[in-house]
């Protein structure tokens, strides 16, 4: 039992040549079983491409939307990776401003988890519009007409919150990765020496370029807050800014961030615990400690998910608002009933009764069956959000049109998940998933003093 | 060339409609008119059945009573041209604005698809191309030659026949003489049998839309959303009204 006030948190066990090592192993190998997965996914993705390319060819007839059902599952997959995507930035930077000692297990597999997830998300607002071949109409691209895009609509905020979201995180990752880049250049020969060399920039490891790493992920951390607020609230507000009832509200903006931070926390636990099945040497690294810790962050959020997800009905309910009432009633008790009740459960009963033990929370099992459950949750809230406020919304004679996604749209988005899966695999495979002079650097920290009979463990900051 | 320091200015001229639901006996002959007018294709069945209908005007039914002493009250929808319009403000790429007469135009060449505007306008009147627009086989023989072609995947929308609109004032500029009251008439005027629809200049004062604007009947259609819609409808005087 730790003392009160002191982490029970120890740093990896092992020796510094081991922790390399340790880390290192899945980099360069493959075995034909991940290969096997890796071509299935391959075939996934290319038969998405495929239906895509159909889609641009035939129009959006392929899809199943109608009035006033305009927006389908292509939104609602494009919110749930943005929400995937939020996993990143959050662990890494406010892990790095609060100074988790914990943090070096998991900042990375956040980061990459972003780096995947967000260009699969940018990519939906594209594969949605009528027009494919001229989205560069949506950029802001000099052009003989001097025609700009409009600076009201929120699909043109999006664009800026996220590539400046996607330039962010791909810089914070890369800049965090060089040491260990350099690392991995002794280790390797031949032609993977020079793209490592080159990847690496020349890292020697010397003190100013330390210093300016140090100052670097510091500044990133910090500046990288507001540009993940940003994002997920502008996304919402591609919906609150619409006449639409159930979508036309203020609690949109928070409403939108939580949940985004509260599936990419999922994303993160579920990347985690398969990493920890799949890279046997990862054992001692990745800890049920980091589980507890992730749980309690886990939870957190939940509990504010909830707030929200409450302080959505309840300002509509003494309102009697009756466009919104009928939305609502749609979705609990109509035609949404069973996805949304289903939401209800993984989201808020489950991680709420779960998650508030401890002993629950360093059951890698049951976190990674949580973290599922609630990224599965997350997904039927986008889809509730996106099909059921458009099908209820007709203002004049009430008629509801009954969108399902045709197949050509559950293509894309399965292709979508396959490409982020295998982009994920084979980013393992080529770079170290956890930060090498993060994890040193964590144990180098690491004192120990006895007291009374017993070792506590603490850590020393500063140089 | 325009000095850009002068501040802008609006035309005088802001298109209207006035509709008198007591008139409208639900025959939708504007319908017929609008399509043949304006080229909207032909979805059939199936693809009418998925709401992908391409009306640009339609008749909304209203059913009042118990049976069997029913009523249908029929209010002939088409885009509102608000002069605070939701669609224009959300389309990315300046696809849907506003000119300067006051009708809120769509530039089809400038559309992306990115069905932003549908979601947003509360009438439903803004139609999705989600293919290459067909026209069953005798009716490609009279397609309009001076309305602009659409394309797959783009958004349109009725847009007060701004073809004859356009017509009418060259012509006139031409002849130096104003464009009289009633003179233009889109094709749902021209073809409504009880003349429940009349078309003009909402700014002119002595027009015959400006004057039943004004009538104690006059009412707009989700006026609460402070959209400004610009169409005004004449409510039924025998029954409640309905909307």
């Amino acid at each position: 039992m730790p003392f009160k006030g002191v982490p029970d948190f120890v740093a990896p066990v092992y020796s510094n040549k081991e922790v390399i090592d340790r880390v290192m192993e899945p980099v360069g190998s493959s075995s034909l079983r991940s290969n096997i997965f890796i071509f299935i996914l391959g075939c996934i993705a290319l038969w998405g491409g495929w239906k895509f390319w159909q889609q641009t060819q035939i129009g959006m007839s392929v899809t199943g939307l109608g009035s006033p059902s305009f927006w389908g599952f292509y939104i609602a997959t494009f919110v749930f990776w943005i929400g995937v995507a939020h996993a990143g930035a959050l662990i890494s930077a406010i892990l790095r401003i609060t100074g988790a000692e914990w943090k070096s297990a998991v900042t990375r597999i956040a980061e990459v988890i972003t780096l995947f997830t967000l260009p699969a998300a940018a990519s939906f607002p594209l594969i949605h519009i009528g027009r494919n071949g001229v989205f560069f109409f949506l950029l802001p691209v000099p052009n003989w007409r001097h025609l700009w895009p409009n600076f009201r609509s929120p699909l043109m905020w999006d664009f800026f919150a996220i590539s400046t979201y996607l330039t962010g995180s791909v810089l914070f990752l890369y800049s965090t990765l060089l040491p260990d880049l350099g690392m991995l250049r002794q280790r390797v020969t031949g032609w993977k020496r020079t793209v490592y060399i080159i990847l690496s920039w020349g890292w020697r490891g010397t003190q100013p370029e330390w210093k300016r790493l140090k100052e670097a992920a510091a500044l990133f951390s910090v500046l990288i807050l507001p540009v993940v607020i940003s994002v997920h609230t502008i996304v919402s507000w591609d919906f609150a800014v619409q006449l639409v009832p159930g979508w036309h509200e203020t609690v949109f903006g928070p409403y939108f961030f939580i949940g985004a931070l509260f599936s990419g926390v999922a994303a993160v636990l579920t990347v985690m615990t398969i990493l920890l099945w799949t890279c046997p040497s990862f054992k001692g690294l990745i800890e049920t400690t980091h589980y507890d810790y992730m749980g309690r962050l886990f939870l957190v959020l939940g509990l504010a998910w909830a707030y929200l997800f409450f302080n959505e009905f309840i300002p509509h309910y003494y309102a009697h608002d009756n466009d919104v009432m009928y939305y609502f009633w749609d979705m609990a008790f109509h035609h949404f009933a069973y996805p949304f009740w289903i939401m209800f459960v993984f989201n808020f009963v489950c991680p709420l009764v779960c998650l508030s033990f401890r002993e629950f929370r360093k059951n890698i099992m049951g976190m990674f069956i949580l973290s599922i459950m609630v990224n599965i949750g997350m997904y039927i809230e986008r889809i509730c959000i996106v099909f059921g406020g458009l099908q209820t919304y007709n203002n004049l004679t009430r008629n509801v049109h009954f969108y399902f996604p045709s197949f050509t749209e559950c293509s894309v988005v399965a292709a979508s998940f396959a490409a982020v899966i295998a982009g994920y695999i084979l980013f393992c495979r080529v770079f170290p998933i956890l930060p090498i002079w993060e994890l040193l650097e964590t144990k180098a920290r690491q004192k120990v003093h006895e007291v009374a009979g017993k070792k506590v463990y603490y850590f020393q900051w500063g140089e | 060339m325009t000095d850009p320091k002068v501040e802008y200015q609006w035309d005088e001229t802001q298109w209207g409609m006035v509709i008198d639901v007591d008139r409208c006996i639900g025959c939708e002959a504007c319908v017929v008119a609008c399509r043949s007018e304006n080229n909207i294709p032909t979805v059939g069945e199936e693809q009418a059945a998925m709401s992908r209908i391409m009306d640009w005007i339609h008749l909304e039914r209203f059913y009042t009573g118990e049976y069997p002493n029913v009523r249908a009250e029929f209010v002939p929808m088409l885009c509102q041209q608000c002069g605070n319009a939701p669609c224009e403000s959300v389309c990315p790429v300046f696809a849907s604005v506003h000119t300067n007469d006051g009708l809120n135009a769509q530039v089809y060449n400038r559309c992306v698809g990115t069905r932003f505007c549908a979601n947003n306008c509360p009438y439903h009147v803004r139609k999705f191309n989600y293919y290459p627009p067909t026209w069953q086989s005798p009716l490609e023989q009279q397609l309009n030659p001076d309305v602009t072609a659409r394309k797959s995947g783009v958004m349109e929308k009725c847009t007060f026949c701004i073809q004859r609109i356009r017509k009418a004032e060259l012509d006139h500029r031409l002849e130096g003489t104003q464009v009289s009251d009633g003179q233009i008439r889109p094709a749902c005027v021209q073809s409504c049998p009880t003349e429940a629809m009349l078309f003009g200049d909402l700014k002119d004062k002595n027009s015959a839309v400006a004057s039943l604007a004004n009538s104690s009947r006059s009412n707009r259609v989700l006026d609460d959303l402070n959209i400004n819609p610009h169409i005004i409808y004449l409510r039924p005087e025998r029954v409640d009204n309905a909307f």
